[in-house]
């Protein structure tokens, strides 16, 4: 997992992790510093990530992102959403600050084990797409190889 | 203690034994006073802890916003008025240790195991006085040094009541993990040697103290349940104690007990082949057994005034007594159901599910007694009665999500979202804290020698059930929506926008059950020097504390200590004029004692 960034309060850490629908994804996990656990709430799934040790754990998601987005609770959820997100965007406008930008929804994965000052920043998205589009988004990653030159 | 030995001991007093200002109030080993000590010291810790959590409700409700309240509080902490997400988790964290440990533990069960051990069971006093003395002022330097960390440059520990390292291992992770850390250890072990010394004198009084007659299958639930206590809290602070000293070592010597394979702020560090897994299995240890410490005292609190004011017999005493013998033991094999997601072995998991769903036994039969002892009763609804059914409420509505909890699959789940906040802030937080209002309305009599003021005693229930519920009752819906504990703010997630009215709302009932806690300081002072006298047995009830003069003496009886002839529950028996039989009353010609 991300470290945390103590000097750095305002760094939204934004990593994405891709996941091919219907296949079983194995999660090796380990840290670096202190305790963490990743926690992915709409699957239900959670584990803590120890210094020292590799926890695991495995799940296989069965709906992808854009399925989600068209279930209909969903949809009411995400409405309600970017109405509030409107309405304190007028008194951030009003403030000479920027407004929020508008929600779309993502699975979520964040840190839910304290491990300091910018534990409640700790997030990343996870995007489960059919194995086509995650075909195609793996081959434009660089490889460990062509990170390292 | 025969009749001579009891003459002797009056003469002691009555001649020899000039009482000064600092050894009647100051450095007293009279059992009563060491009572109130505990209390006044607990009650003062709680509104620190208590003003605690209405500071990070604020931030909670309104988050990263600027409070004048922030500024004249936490000075440098808030730069102009705004919390700093390191304040935040120091507060929770010492919010956390404040109530558990020094609120709920030594509060309660220091105030009413000291009160109430020896009046009930007919001794003079605690098996040492001088023990008894020393754990007081132990609990006051721990106390002392909780506060003093609050004062320090970096800040007071910062990494959750459970301090799990690496986080408070290691000064660089974060600002709460350097002197404030290093003060909350030593607090602790002092704490944990005051709670020590003082169980030992419980189990040894109860044991070798009883009056004449006070069998054990007369004793009253109270007792049961204090004695119990302090045997889990023998068993299982010391543990506690191992973890605080391993991580001492940790942080000062150079060990690697819970550390390995550490790369912080650009830094390899040296520690190999510990763990943090062994931390939590020994913070465990204890934490478990902790919600039951807490918890037991007060239920046998209630067991007594629900009785009392039910004027009925408890229902199933055996019953009762067997479930404190049975949540006790079991509450020491339970303490996997805390690390389920830890990297333990999953096949530990359902160990653990299997001995924790076990629990929910016992604590049903309790729970069943309480309801059936009150049914069909003549219920005096006082204020220490309210507070009581208030406990089997919150015992009730807390305990079912226990079952949740407790089984792994489902925990995964919710684990360390605001479904935990809410589960044991209504389970153990707020039963136990009503089961100490309860204790203080029933026994501020007896402590005092006042009656409270008993309109004021409703506002403050009424108020205080309200907003706990208030408070609490949301906290499952939003922890079951994913939302995480120990979050400075929600607002980095969009996906939480939508709870952002219930966190007011919920800070809204939490500032009024503050407000409440106010009138019942002010009831509580105020009736200590103003209250209306009291009568000796204001509550018409059938233990031995009430056979004792109002004005404390030395020594508790004048003269002999009666005998005891029956169990502490002949409320309404047949064949009696009154409503209540006094334990120290002898049985009629022909009169059986109730099988129970
Ligand atoms: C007015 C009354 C109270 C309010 C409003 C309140 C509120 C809270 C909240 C919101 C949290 C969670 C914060 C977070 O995880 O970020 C918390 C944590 C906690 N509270 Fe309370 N609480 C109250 C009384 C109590 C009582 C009576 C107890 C006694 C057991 C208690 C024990 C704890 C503990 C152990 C924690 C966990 C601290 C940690 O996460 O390290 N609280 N409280
Ligand atoms: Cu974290
Ligand atoms: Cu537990």
């Amino acid at each position: 997992m991300t470290q945390q960034i103590p000097t750095g309060l305002d760094d939204v850490i934004v990593q994405e992790l891709h996941l091919p629908v219907g296949r079983e994804i194995i999660f090796k996990m380990r840290s670096q510093d202190v305790l963490h656990s990743a926690y992915m709430p709409h699957f239900r799934a959670q584990m803590n990530c120890v210094p020292g040790m590799i926890t695991e754990f495995a799940f296989t998601p069965v709906i992808t992102t854009d399925e989600m987005r068209q279930k209909p609770d969903m949809i009411a959820k995400v409405k309600k959403i970017n109405k509030i997100r409107v309405e304190k965007s007028k008194a951030l406008v009003a403030n000479g600050e920027e407004a929020l930008e508008p929600y779309t929804f993502d699975y979520l994965l964040l840190c839910n084990k304290i491990c300091g000052a910018s534990h409640y920043n700790m997030q990343m998205k996870i995007i489960v797409e059919t194995p086509e589009e995650y075909e195609k988004w793996i081959a434009q990653q660089p490889t460990f190889a062509q990170v390292i030159q | 203690m025969s009749a001579v030995a009891a003459q002797a001991h009056e003469e002691d007093h009555g001649h020899h034994h000039k009482e000064t200002f600092m050894t009647k109030y100051i450095f007293s080993q009279d059992h009563k006073m060491i009572a109130k000590q505990y209390l006044i010291t607990g009650l003062f810790m709680g509104i620190i802890g208590i003003a605690m959590s209405l500071l990070f409700r604020i931030q909670l409700a309104w988050p990263e916003q600027s409070f004048t309240i922030f500024e004249v509080l936490l000075g440098k902490w808030a730069p102009e008025g705004v919390m700093d997400p390191n304040v935040y988790l120091a507060l929770v964290t010492i919010h956390g240790t404040i109530m558990v440990f020094f609120v709920l533990t030594a509060g309660l069960s220091g105030t009413f195991s000291n009160l109430l051990i020896p009046l009930q069971i007919g001794a003079r006093d605690m098996a040492s006085g001088l023990l008894n003395m020393i754990s007081f002022w132990l609990f006051f330097l721990s106390s002392t040094i909780m506060i003093a960390s609050l004062f320090v440059e970096a800040g007071p520990a910062a990494a959750g009541w459970t301090i799990y390292p690496p986080l408070s291992a290691l000064p660089q992770a974060q600002p709460g993990s350097g002197l404030g850390m290093t003060l909350w250890l030593v607090s602790m072990a002092i704490f944990i040697a005051s709670s020590l010394l003082g169980s030992l004198n419980y189990i040894v009084t109860v044991i070798n103290l009883r009056t004449k007659g006070m069998s054990m299958s007369r004793l009253p639930l109270t007792i049961w349940a204090f004695f119990v206590t302090a045997i889990i809290g023998v068993v299982s602070f010391p543990v506690l104690l191992s973890a605080a000293l391993l991580l001492i070592m940790d942080r000062s010597f150079g060990t690697s007990f819970f550390l390995s394979d550490i790369f912080i702020q650009g830094e390899v560090l040296h520690y190999q082949g510990g763990s943090p897994v062994l931390y939590e299995h020994l913070f465990w240890f204890l934490g478990h057994p902790e919600v039951y410490i807490v918890l037991l005292p007060a239920l046998g609190i209630t067991s007594e005034i629900i009785a009392t004011n039910s004027r009925k017999p408890i229902f199933g005493y055996r019953a009762m007594v067997a479930s404190i013998l049975a949540i006790a033991f079991l509450s020491t094999i339970v303490w996997g159901h805390h690390m389920f997601i830890s990297g333990m072995n999953p096949f530990l998991g359902s160990v653990f599910t299997f001995t924790t769903l076990l629990i929910a036994i016992p604590s049903a039969v309790k729970a069943f007694n309480y309801i059936t002892t009150l049914w069909k009763g003549n219920l005096q609804l006082n204020p220490a009665m309210l507070f009581s059914i208030g406990l089997v409420s919150t015992f009730i509505s807390g305990g079912l999500t226990g079952i949740i909890l407790g089984d792994s699959t489902l925990d995964i789940n919710v684990h360390d979202t605001y479904f935990v906040v809410a589960h044991f802030h209504l389970v153990m937080g707020i039963s136990a804290l009503y089961g100490l209002f309860a204790g203080v309305y029933h026994w501020f009599p007896k402590m005092f020698g006042k009656m409270m003021n008993k309109n004021l005693g409703y506002v403050h229930f009424w108020v205080t059930a309200v907003c706990a519920y208030g408070v609490f009752f949301p906290m499952h819906f939003i922890g079951m929506a994913g939302l995480p504990r120990r979050y400075y703010t929600n607002t980095n997630f969009p996906y939480f926008d939508d709870i952002a009215d219930i966190n007011i709302v919920i800070s809204l009932f939490a500032f009024a059950a503050g407000a409440a806690q106010l009138v019942f300081l002010y009831n509580f002072i105020h009736s200590i020097f103003y209250g209306k006298a009291a009568e000796q047995n204001p509550w018409k009830s059938n233990t031995m504390e009430w056979t004792t003069p109002v004005e404390h003496m030395h020594g508790n009886w004048p003269g002999e200590i009666p005998e005891v002839h029956r169990w502490a529950y002949d409320y309404s028996k047949p064949g009696q004029e009154e409503d209540w039989v006094s334990q120290i009353v002898p049985l009629k010609e022909g009169e059986e004692e109730l099988q129970h």
